[in-house]
């Protein structure tokens, strides 16, 4: 179906969540990673980066948001779509500031699918473009 | 004057005792004059008779002398009765004459009889006078009282008598008599009349003093009373002026008590009750009736039974117990909230309190006094507070759990997306070749899982988990929100929104169309703007319209159950703006069934609705009715009855922060 195979990070610690989102973005033809905690997460980045990540906020050993950080703080950047059980949340300043962080925020559970696979196509196609002109 | 009066008494006293003295002084000179007149008439009378006698005796002597006594005794009786006619019998007073009667009672000179009748002899006249040789005596001649004298001749046998009416014997005394009653009926009257005037002057005071306490006993207090003067009248009047002045002093504390006591009573705006607890009489205000929107008049006959009938039966017991644990000194007040009927067909809340304030001797309860106080208000501002917390506590426990619920949810959500897609799609490569590997297809394969229901099952999970979503997310609206999500919002575009929103999202059976139902609008021209949370707003006019709709729905298909015609859906919806209050009023009415009071009472409760099981969260009206009350400062209530559809009425501040 596409002749670029993107390849997706899936972090969420609720194994039925992120067993789905693996199985469902497989079959998409996307290359699928996952980590059930944030350490195994970068432990994943150090052997590659992906195009894109799902990523839960609460994780039990540190939360989505500084998982984001700590990616950044090691030069690791890719595109992201936070997805979370709390319907509370509201991403903190200085992750909504990040330019590859989207702008939608999923809550759980997602019911539509293929809208968070639209979401993480054009938050790729966003940000690539956004790195490529920087001051665009 | 009157009877009974001190002047009179004064005055009748001293008339009395000057017409005792007259008559004592008139009796008085009565009885002495009657002796002298006796006296002198007896002197008078006795020597007329002795000259009488002294002339027959000298005839006689002469007739001694003659010799011839024989012979000439009847020429000398002849010539002495001669001299008597031409003397004393010559012109005689018309009722004073003597007379002369022989021993025989034979009349020998008379006025008026001829000599020789006998008619005297048998009388009492002759016999008295022939009785004894002299004296006088009274007697009745033809109805008058005459008197009598008489001496007799026993020379010649004869009786010389007097004989005088009592009317001219006594003549001059009556006259006496007139003249002096005369005189001391003068002397009495003049004395009276001066005496009246003295004692008037004495008693004026008193009778001024007297009138001045008769209009004070009539209630004119404000009386002048300027007796002056030294006496014990003076004395009393000043007495008076204190007495009056005190009474007065009293009467101004006690009304100015009085009406203390019933400003406080005003303005408590309680009803008062007083109950003959042995006879069962009571007495109420009218305040009493008019919390139960009634007047006393309505209400008559006025006994216990009146309270008794107006408490609600659940109720009654409770207060019966309150009456007997006070009655027996357990509780000091009687003190108890319970309902009255009121005239609306509603209920309202009522506090009575009172206490018995006097027992029989014996100790029991005599008379209760108390008061009934209207707090319905109060009792729905605690029902309503209790609603919020209520609700607040469960959006707390939402916020807690939302993420540990959502979790599995999604798990179960998307599993049950992701198996479907691979069970039913048949484009998908990922499918096509595992379909292929077992040796089968997938066109094969989806047609097995159509055939058996299986896609079916998995859209009833993702359905279920949706609501289980969905009940989270409307417990976490029962949550305190903040100003910043708050925006000035044009409410008639709101609804109207809502309106065509509630048109395409009306699905619920797929067999109802939300566009067939009549909508009526009545929007008052320039409504201001007002503060609010869009989203919120409408979702609590959602829920308003959806619940109707539904209500409707359900009533039609139950005409359409029983072959009856169907009733033509209708909302009709009413923007005001208050102006006094700031505020924007929402109707939203509809021509459903109705509700009836039970349902009513309990329709912005959480979890509570009349739904099947698995058709209605319960939640849509609480969670409007928390989005009004809480977030917006505003109002919700809801008008219905059965058969009479239902209208919520929403008032908004215009401005949050001014509620």
């Amino acid at each position: 179906m596409n002749a670029h195979t993107s390849s997706v990070l899936i972090l969420d610690d609720d194994d039925a969540v992120r067993e789905s989102f693996m199985d469902y973005f497989e079959d998409r033809g996307w290359l699928v990673t996952a980590a059930a905690t944030a350490g195994e997460g970068l432990e994943a980045l150090a052997h590659g980066t992906p195009d894109c990540a799902v990523i839960d906020i609460r994780l039990p050993d540190m939360d989505g948001n500084e998982f984001i950080r700590e990616a950044g703080r090691r030069n690791i950047r890719f595109a992201c779509v936070l997805c979370t059980g709390s319907p509370e949340y509201q991403p903190p300043t200085d992750i909504a500031a990040l330019p590859q962080v989207s702008g939608q925020v999923f809550a759980k559970p997602v019911t539509n699918l293929s809208e968070l696979e639209n979401t993480l196509r054009r938050q790729i196609e966003t940000y690539r473009t956004k790195e490529e002109h920087p001051h665009a | 004057m009157r009877f009974g009066s001190i002047t009179f008494k004064l005055l009748s006293l001293i008339a009395g005792a000057f017409i005792i003295t007259t008559l004592s002084v008139l009796l008085a000179a009565d009885i002495q004059l009657t002796q002298i007149i006796d006296k002198s008439q007896n002197a008078m009378y006795a020597e007329r008779i002795a000259t009488i006698l002294g002339i027959l005796t000298r005839s006689n002597e002469r007739l001694q002398k003659t010799g011839l006594v024989e012979a000439y005794v009847a020429d000398f009786k002849e010539s002495a009765l001669r001299v008597l006619r031409q003397t004393y019998y010559k012109r005689p007073h018309q009722s004073i004459y003597p007379f002369i009667l022989d021993a025989d009672g034979k009349v020998v000179i008379h006025q008026t009889l001829p000599t020789g009748d006998l008619s005297l002899r048998q009388t009492e006249i002759g016999q008295k006078m022939l009785a004894s040789p002299e004296g006088d005596f009274e007697y009745i001649y033809l109805g008058q009282q005459h008197w009598c004298m008489f001496k007799q001749f026993t020379e010649w046998g004869w009786v010389i008598g007097y004989t005088v009416p009592l009317k001219i014997k006594y003549a001059d005394a009556r006259m006496f008599r007139t003249v002096l009653v005369f005189i001391m009926g003068w002397i009495t009257t003049l004395a009276l009349l001066t005496l009246s005037l003295i004692v008037a002057r004495f008693t004026k005071p008193i009778t001024r003093l007297t009138h001045i306490s008769t209009q004070i006993a009539a209630g004119k207090l404000d009386q002048q009373i300027e007796l002056g003067g030294s006496d014990e009248v003076g004395t009393l009047a000043r007495s008076f002026v204190r007495m009056r002045d005190s009474i007065q002093q009293q009467i101004l504390e006690l009304t100015m008590e009085r009406k203390r006591a019933a400003n406080i009573l005003e303005g408590t705006n309680a009803g008062t009750w007083d109950w003959n607890v042995q006879t069962g009489e009571v007495t109420f205000n009218e305040r009493w009736a008019e919390i139960m929107g009634r007047t006393l008049e309505e209400l008559e006959p006025i006994d216990i039974q009146t309270w008794m009938k107006n408490v609600h039966p659940d109720d009654l017991p409770r207060a019966q117990t309150q009456l007997e644990l006070h009655f027996s000194g357990k509780q000091d007040y009687y003190d108890i909230e319970f309902r009255q009927p009121h005239k609306d067909d509603d209920w309202v809340w009522v506090n009575a309190r009172g206490k018995v304030v006097e027992w029989t001797p014996d100790g029991k309860p005599l008379r209760m006094s108390g008061t009934h106080v209207d707090i319905t208000e109060r009792k729905r501002t605690q029902e309503m507070l209790i609603q919020s917390e209520k609700m607040l506590s469960v959006g707390g426990l939402a916020a807690g759990m939302a993420h540990e619920i959502n979790n599995p949810l999604g798990g179960m959500m998307q599993t049950a997306s992701v198996m479907s897609d691979r069970l039913s799609n048949v484009e998908l490569p990922a499918n096509q070749r595992a379909a292929e590997e077992a040796g089968t297809s997938m066109a094969a394969i989806a047609a097995f899982m159509n055939a058996r229901g299986i896609i079916r099952m998995l859209g009833r999970i993702s359905e279920s988990g949706r609501r289980a979503a969905e009940i989270v997310r409307n417990m976490l609206s029962f949550a305190r929100k903040s100003d910043a999500t708050f925006s000035t919002h044009n409410l008639a575009e709101l609804l109207d929104q809502t309106v065509d929103l509630a048109g395409s999202d009306y699905d619920l059976k797929k067999k109802f169309d939300f566009r067939q139902i009549e909508i009526v609008r009545e929007y008052e021209e320039n409504l201001p703007e007002v503060s609010c949370e869009s989203g919120k707003i409408q979702q609590v006019f959602l829920n308003i319209l959806r619940n109707g709709a539904e209500a409707m729905q359900e009533e039609n298909e139950e005409l359409s159950m029983k072959n009856e015609a169907l009733k033509k859906s209708r909302f009709v919806l009413r923007l005001t703006h208050e102006q006094e209050a700031e505020r924007v009023r929402i109707e939203v009415a509809d021509n459903g069934p109705g509700m009836n009071a039970a349902t009513r009472k309990r329709i912005f409760e959480p979890f509570f609705t009349t739904k099947p099981v698995g058709q209605g969260t319960g939640l849509g009206l609480s969670v409007s009715y928390f989005i009004i009350t809480e977030n917006h400062s505003g109002e919700m209530r809801v008008e219905s009855a059965p058969g009479k559809g239902t209208i919520f009425i929403i008032r908004l501040p215009l401005n949050r922060s001014q509620a």
